[in-house]
C-alpha cells in the first residue's frame, strides 16, 4: 500500500452515520480519491481525476445467491456497487445538475430499511442483555465471599471478568443508544405525510 | 360463496396500496426485469415516479411473498435479471383498487365542484 496511488483510510462511523460517511466519501472524491474497496472500518482510495460523485450505503440483509441479482438491479438504474462492509452495499454514481438520486423513492421503503437495521441491533443486544447481570453478580458474589482468601481468583476477577463486564456494558450502551438514534431517524421520516 | 369471502377479506387487507406498489403492479400486467419496470413506471407516470433501485427491490420482494407476483428464470442471455409476472390475486387487487381510487376521485370531484358553484354565488 506504499503505492501513491493507493491510499487506505481507518475509520469508524456508527450505523446510524450512514449519511455523514456519504458525505465523506464524496469529499475523498472531490480530491481525486475513489473509493476502491473496504475492509472492517477500513477504507481503501485509489488516486483518479478529482469528480464529484455521489455514494449512497444500502442496508440488506439478503442471501449470498441473491446478491447478484440485488446488484444487477442497482447497475442497471445506474449505480455503480463498489464492495460491502458486513450487510452494508457501498453504490456509487456521478452527481447531475439539480439531481439528488437516492436509492429509495419514497417513505414508506426507507422506514423498512432503517426497521431492518434496528431489528440487526436490537438482536445483537439480547445475548448481553442475557448474560451480563449474571457476569456482574458472579464477580459481585466472589469478590465478597467466595474468593476472600484466594489472591489468584481475585487477581483473574479484577484483571480479566471485571473488564469484560465494563466492556460488555460499554458496547451494550452504544448498541441501544443506536437503537434510540435509528428510532429518531425513522420518527422523522414518519412525520413526512407523504407515503 | 365462502372462498369469495375469504378472497375479499384479503384484497381488504391488502388495500390500499402505496402508489410505488401499484404502478409496479399495474406494469407487471406484461413480464418485465426490475430495470423495465423501472422505466415503464416512469413513462406511465410522465416523468413523475423515478423509483429508487432500494425501493423496486423491496417492493417486488414483498410483492412476491404476498402472492401478488412471481418471478420466473428468463432467458439465457439475460440470466443475471429476474423476470417478473402477475398473478390471479395480483389481477383481482388492481381491480379492487381501481374500484376504490375510482371512488376516491368520484367523491372529490362532486364536493369540490360543490364548492367551487358556491363560491360562485357567493362572489356575485
Amino acid at each position: 500500500m506504499n503505492d501513491r496511488r493507493f491510499k487506505n483510510v481507518f475509520k469508524i462511523f456508527f450505523a446510524w452515520q450512514e449519511g455523514k460517511e456519504e458525505k465523506w466519501l464524496r469529499e475523498m472524491s472531490k480530491e481525486g480519491w475513489h473509493l476502491d474497496n473496504t475492509g472492517f472500518l477500513n477504507y481503501i482510495f485509489r488516486k483518479g481525476e478529482p469528480k464529484d460523485v455521489i455514494y449512497r450505503l444500502d442496508f440488506k440483509i439478503i442471501r449470498s445467491g441473491n446478491v447478484d441479482d440485488y446488484v444487477t438491479l442497482y447497475e442497471d438504474a445506474g449505480w455503480e456497487y463498489i464492495s460491502r462492509m458486513g450487510f452494508w452495499y457501498y453504490f456509487r454514481t456521478e452527481a447531475r445538475e439539480g439531481l439528488s438520486p437516492e436509492l429509495y423513492s419514497d417513505n414508506t421503503s426507507k422506514i423498512k430499511m432503517y426497521n431492518s437495521l434496528r431489528w440487526l441491533l436490537v438482536i445483537l443486544c439480547g445475548p448481553i442483555v442475557y448474560n451480563l447481570p449474571n457476569l456482574y453478580g458472579r464477580i459481585i458474589r466472589a469478590l465478597t465471599g467466595g474468593v476472600k482468601d484466594d489472591l489468584l481468583a481475585q487477581g483473574l476477577i479484577i484483571n480479566f471478568a471485571f473488564p469484560l463486564a465494563i466492556f460488555l456494558t460499554l458496547v451494550l450502551s452504544l448498541i441501544i443508544y443506536g437503537v434510540i438514534r435509528i428510532s429518531l431517524i425513522i420518527k422523522k421520516i414518519r412525520l413526512d405525510i407523504r407515503e | 360463496m365462502v372462498s369469495d369471502l375469504k378472497k375479499l377479506k384479503k384484497l381488504k387487507k391488502l388495500s390500499p396500496l402505496t402508489e410505488t406498489t401499484f404502478y409496479i403492479l399495474i406494469s407487471l400486467l406484461e413480464p418485465l426485469h426490475g430495470y423495465g419496470i423501472m422505466q415503464k413506471v416512469l413513462k406511465l407516470s410522465k416523468g413523475r415516479l423515478n423509483l429508487g433501485p432500494g425501493t423496486l427491490y423491496g417492493a417486488l420482494g414483498n410483492m412476491v411473498s404476498m402472492g401478488l407476483i412471481n418471478p420466473e428464470e428468463s432467458g439465457e442471455s439475460e440470466s443475471r435479471r429476474k423476470v417478473y409476472r402477475i398473478t390471479g390475486l395480483g389481477i383481482e387487487l388492481i381491480n379492487y383498487e381501481i374500484d376504490r381510487l375510482g371512488e376516491m376521485i368520484g367523491n372529490g370531484r362532486a364536493l369540490i365542484n360543490k364548492q367551487k358553484t358556491r363560491g360562485e354565488n357567493t362572489d356575485e
